[in-house]
């Protein structure tokens, strides 16, 4: 230390500092807590393990479940499951049963994420639906136009794939179209979020949680949820921070995205595998927009590998989907949308702004 | 964890909490978030004691940690600081007396709290804990030429802030979007 005026720092930071008391510490709540972390890290530990092991680790990791058991795959059982919610029959329609639809003309129960949606958000999202039957009868060249004149440039590639959740881009039948409620659900990490509901012939309830970006209303991503599903905040904050914490340790040890978005989809017993019907890695992996992505798509960054930590799990849309907004140690925030199918819990979308 | 290694981290938190306490007081600027950021770093710690008495210098492994959680608490909370003399880190001068130099001190600290959280937990760890660069270098896993600029470009802040001694004001973080 040289300088009178570094000295100074020096004694106003102890000025401020040593007269506070300081608590005792609670060395069995430290205890306690300890050991329930280590609970849950060998828990995530499990699910990096059978991803890079390409599911040969799954097997070691093992633990039966009715499903595994039934789909004759080991490891199926280490990621979340849903608490009551039973598998759709062959050929049935993935939503799970037994949900009640919202009532005539009320509204989707909004998330408490404070400041209001902006109304070139909401006007975005509802003129995209407005036009979509109309495209849809047209052809799919009129519904590619739609998502590029209402999707952000970057995400209307990814939202023109096909979805492997069986669900069209918008996650409505067209006939559904003219019951469509629109309730904001708050902001996050820069993203309004805006759920789009309806109700099907045997009054299921169908969410499309859309996000947009907040400054030019451009729609980022679109998942769809079931009504009644039982979305926790925990559970959508494990399932995002599971997804990328295995996204980047392969993208350290030098997979290309795709790659890593292959490995993942490819890897049994993870929550973006195929029986949790990822619907965004689903999305990715089939679209054909990666030789003009100049960025990657869970990153949400052209370049570098930021460490990314969850700072928010929000639930919305009447409790069917969860918004997890992450932050990376560069680069804006990126939000994803979890939700809760008949196979497990699985993020439907990762909303950037634009790269 | 056998009874050796229990002893060992028992020992490890009765003689370190105190510190990070003040750490994390100057990180957070807040106390009861400074109480739940140590918790969490010591719960962290326990979780992996094994390991970070394997480092070999446990006390740095820990402040490590607890400058991570302190930079992980900043984002989250989108950090828009109301700067008001009531605040916990205005404390000091209103306890002793409203000298120039108290005044200064708390003028210091406050201008502290509006920095982004790599610069001021350089600081931190440079002026409080009285680390070397390389030692601040090795806790924030950077350079020690970051080190240099940051801690630099900190003390000009806090230079700047001092001499125009604002009252109470608004400090708005930049470093967050």
């Amino acid at each position: 230390m040289s300088t009178d005026f570094e000295r100074e720092v020096s004694a106003a930071f102890h000025h401020a500092a040593d007269p506070l008391p300081v608590p005792r510490p609670d060395l069995d709540a430290i205890r306690r807590a300890g050991r329930r972390r280590r609970v849950t890290s060998f828990t995530v530990a499990a699910l990096a393990a059978a991803v890079l092991a390409g599911g040969a680790a799954a097997a070691v990791l093992h633990l039966p479940s009715a499903t595994s058991r039934a789909a004759g795959r080991p490891g199926a059982s280490a990621r979340p499951r849903p608490p009551a919610t039973s598998p759709p029959a062959p050929g049935a329609s993935p939503r799970p049963p037994a949900t009640s639809p919202p009532a005539p003309g009320a509204s989707p129960r909004p998330s408490a994420t404070g400041p209001a949606v902006p109304a070139a958000a909401m006007a975005d999202v509802r003129a995209f639906y407005s036009g979509y039957p109309a495209a849809a009868r047209q052809g799919q060249a009129a519904v590619d136009a739609l998502i590029r004149s209402y999707a952000a440039g970057w995400y209307a590639p990814i939202l023109q794939a096909p979805a492997q959740s069986g669900y069209p881009p918008d996650c409505f039948d067209v006939a559904a179209h003219g019951g469509l409620d629109y309730a904001p659900a708050g902001l996050a990490g820069g993203q309004a979020i805006i759920a789009v509901s309806s109700s099907d012939a045997s009054g299921q309830a169908l969410y499309a949680v859309v996000t947009a970006d907040q400054a030019t209303g451009k729609i980022t991503g679109i998942a769809c949820a079931t009504g009644g599903a039982p979305v926790t905040a925990t559970g959508a904050r494990d399932s995002a921070s599971g997804l990328y914490q295995a996204y980047l340790t392969l993208r350290r040890q030098g997979d290309s995205p795709r790659e890593a978005v292959a490995h993942i989809v490819g890897a049994p017993g993870y929550s973006g595998g195929p029986e949790s019907e990822s619907p965004y890695l689903g999305q990715l992996q089939r679209a054909a927009a990666w030789p003009v992505l100049t960025y990657d798509p869970l990153l949400c960054t052209p370049a570098g590998l930021p460490n990314v930590s969850v700072t928010a799990a929000t639930v919305v849309a009447d409790g069917s989907a969860g918004v997890v907004e992450l932050t990376p140690s560069t680069g804006l925030p990126i939000v994803t949308v979890v939700v809760l199918g008949a196979q497990g819990w699985a993020v439907a979308s990762v909303a950037c702004h634009q790269p | 964890m056998d009874s050796d290694r229990e002893a060992a981290f028992e020992a490890f938190v009765l003689g370190h909490q105190a510190a990070l306490f003040r750490v994390a007081f100057l990180l957070s600027g807040d106390r009861h978030h400074a109480e739940d950021l140590v918790q969490g770093t010591l719960e962290r710690t326990y979780q992996h004691w094994r390991r970070v008495a394997a480092a070999g210098n446990p006390e740095a492994y820990v402040r490590r940690m607890l400058v991570n959680a302190a930079a992980d608490w900043r984002r989250s909370r989108r950090y828009v600081v109301e700067q008001s003399l009531d605040s916990d880190l205005a404390l000091p001068s209103q306890r002793d007396g409203g000298t120039d130099r108290v005044e200064s001190h708390d003028v210091v600290v406050r201008a502290l709290r509006g920095l982004p959280a790599r610069m001021r937990a350089v600081l931190v760890l440079r002026y409080f804990e009285d680390l070397t660069e390389a030692q601040t270098a090795s806790v924030l896993d950077c350079s020690v030429g970051t080190v240099k600029s940051q801690a630099s470009r900190g003390l000009a802040r806090l230079r700047a802030a001092t001499e125009l001694r604002p009252g109470a004001g608004e400090i708005r973080d930049r470093s967050t979007p």
